[in-house]
């Protein structure tokens, strides 16, 4: 299936918002279509005042949805795939990720990666950014990453879209938290998972909650088992604590997967594999892979470094 | 290899007397199979040791086991050659060698003892793939058996003879042994049919422990499976996922016991249905 239809909405006030949203919905509607509504409650209240049939349309916590990018995807996927086999001929959605600002890095590779994640659906999505609360640089990537752009009466085909693979390999590494220049709790070289794990027990388990530091440690060990399956050594683990976080680095010395969508699509192998980063994804609170022709770090953080 | 056979706690609970021993040489053999001998005796327990070659030769070898005549004379101990028995290469009938033990087991209840355990040098049993499968059914078989009655069993393997490939298979399917670079242990739990799941599963054990679940997994099910994993630490999604492939194509439900959280995030998340995971205390 052709890559599903991306329109961006920059709207400067309601009347824009509601005068390219409503028509998109409403014709929608008219069509028979699946009519998704995925923005804050307050904008989706006016929204829905504004359309003819508004039992018709589905509301989704936005709360749920887009808790981060790797959560989102498969939450619309497995949505996508329940309305495609309840019947309905096309999808369309009407989202606005609340606050994508803060992780904007994570945020901007989910937009890239919209038009291959859903592909196999019938999508039409519409992304609505709020001009005045979004910061330039972020609305610059936006008009890179939609293949159409919406404006009160007309909807075009947006002749700044970069390709995906072009603008997630021009992206920026993620700048450091300040705790990264501090000495590190944790060093290790080439640990085993097994150690690895150890490791973020004794150090997270004093910061975080029971279940997050389940999760990190799940996700510690399959990004170190992925690094000595498939990096080059040395690997070594890095980690730091603050008050409300902790961070961990894995590096190695390899290039890294040569797939720009790494983590935040599953790729299955038949041997059980295409699992770990895509796991680290959906269970770290925050990702970032920073790629060198001889290095590949990724940085899993649970809680708030910054707070 | 440090550690001697039984020199734990749960020796004599239900299911866990079921040891793998892996040894290098004769020596070696003997001074695990004397400590699970000795431990066995205190207890009041008939103690049988079988291995390969003459009889007389292997009570040499236990001699200065304090008053051993004495113990060979009133049936404490037994000692059997496996010569006759396992001349050829024919693989073990899991089932008929449990009733065999079983009856032993009464033999040994019916003279006064308070159980019966066998020290078996059973290299022999496991030289092709053939009878390493079946030896592994009968492990498992073995093992429920143990769970309910006074049987326990020391299997030595050769480490020279077999390599440590087969032996850390073995090593695998025992709740107890001296392989200690196996990370997890997979074994029957119980007569209700539970399994037990132990240690720790992930990119060191993706190989054996698929090899292990084929093995144990044929005798699982109908309906719902236990396994018993509140001393598993660690599972990765290899691990979950050769649940799952199990669980589908046997047409069970497996429901994973873990006092972790980790393993019901990566149920829910990579969608899995055939596992149930069951937080326990």
């Amino acid at each position: 299936m052709n890559a599903p239809d991306h329109v961006a909405l920059c709207y400067a006030d309601d009347t824009e918002l509601l005068g390219v949203g409503v028509p998109f919905l409403t014709d929608g509607l008219d069509r028979g279509d699946a009519v998704l509504l995925a923005i804050d409650p307050p904008r989706a209240e006016l929204v829905l005042a504004a359309v003819d049939r508004p039992e018709k349309v589905t509301v989704i916590s936005t709360d749920l949805q887009y808790v981060r990018p790797a959560i989102a995807i498969k939450s619309y996927r497995e949505l996508f795939a329940r309305l495609v086999d309840g019947g309905a001929g096309a999808i369309r959605l009407l989202g606005e990720i609340p606050d994508p600002t803060p992780a904007w890095d994570v945020w901007s590779r989910y937009e890239a990666t919209v038009n291959r994640a859903y592909d196999q659906f019938p999508l039409i999505s519409m992304c609505a950014y709020d001009t005045r609360t979004t910061p330039a640089a972020v609305l610059a990537d936006v008009t890179k990453t939609h293949t159409l752009l919406a404006r009160p009466g007309t909807t075009q085909p947006n002749a700044a879209y970069i390709h995906p693979l072009t603008f997630l390999a021009a992206r920026l590494p993620a700048p450091p938290y300040p705790v990264q220049h501090q000495p590190p709790a944790v060093a290790l070289t080439n640990p085993t998972p097994s150690a690895a794990r150890t490791a973020v027990t004794s150090r997270a388990q004093a910061v975080l909650r029971p279940d997050d530091l389940d999760d990190l440690v799940v996700s510690v060990s399959e990004v170190v088992s992925n690094a000595l399956t498939h990096g080059t050594a040395p690997i070594t683990l890095t980690l730091w604590t603050t008050p409300a976080a902790v961070v961990v680095t894995v590096q190695d010395n390899g290039p890294g997967p040569n797939n720009p969508f790494a983590g935040l699509i599953p790729t299955p192998t038949p041997t059980g594999g295409g699992y770990g980063l895509w796991i680290a994804h959906q269970l770290c609170h925050h990702v970032a892979l920073t790629q060198t022709p001889t290095t590949f770090t990724i940085r899993l953080t649970m809680g708030d470094p910054l707070a | 290899m440090s550690q001697a056979p039984g020199a734990d706690r749960e020796t004599t609970t239900g299911g866990r007397g079921h040891l793998c021993w892996a040894f290098a040489d004769v020596g070696e053999f003997v001074a695990g199979a004397r400590a699970f001998l000795v431990e066995g005796l205190a207890q009041g327990k008939r103690v049988c040791v079988a291995a390969p070659g003459d009889v007389a030769e292997l009570g040499r070898r236990f001699a200065d086991v304090p008053g051993f005549d004495d113990l060979l004379d009133r049936g404490a101990v037994q000692l059997r050659s496996l010569d006759r028995l396992y001349e050829t290469d024919v693989a073990v009938d899991a089932d008929e060698q449990v009733r065999t033990y079983a009856a032993e087991t009464g033999a040994a209840l019916a003279a006064g003892f308070t159980g019966f355990r066998v020290a078996v040098e059973a290299t022999r049993l496991v030289r092709t793939p053939a009878q390493l499968a079946a030896f592994a059914s009968y492990e498992h078989t073995v093992d429920r058996y143990m769970a309910a009655y006074p049987f326990e069993a020391l299997c030595a393997y050769s480490v020279p003879t077999l390599g440590t490939e087969v032996v850390d298979k073995l090593a695998g399917i025992h709740p107890r042994g001296n392989v200690e670079h196996v990370p997890f242990r997979l074994h029957g739990w119980g007569a209700c049919g539970a399994v037990a799941l132990e240690g720790e599963l992930d990119l060191r054990s993706h190989e054996l422990f698929g090899w292990a679940l084929e093995r144990a997994a044929a005798h699982w099910g109908p309906g719902e499976v236990v396994v018993d994993a509140r001393e598993l630490t660690f599972i990765d999604h290899h691990g979950l996922l050769g649940l799952a492939e199990q669980a589908a194509r046997r047409g069970i439900t497996i429901v994973l016991r873990t006092r972790r959280f980790g393993a019901a995030r990566l149920v829910d998340i990579l969608g899995i249905d055939g596992v149930r995971v069951e937080q326990a205390a």
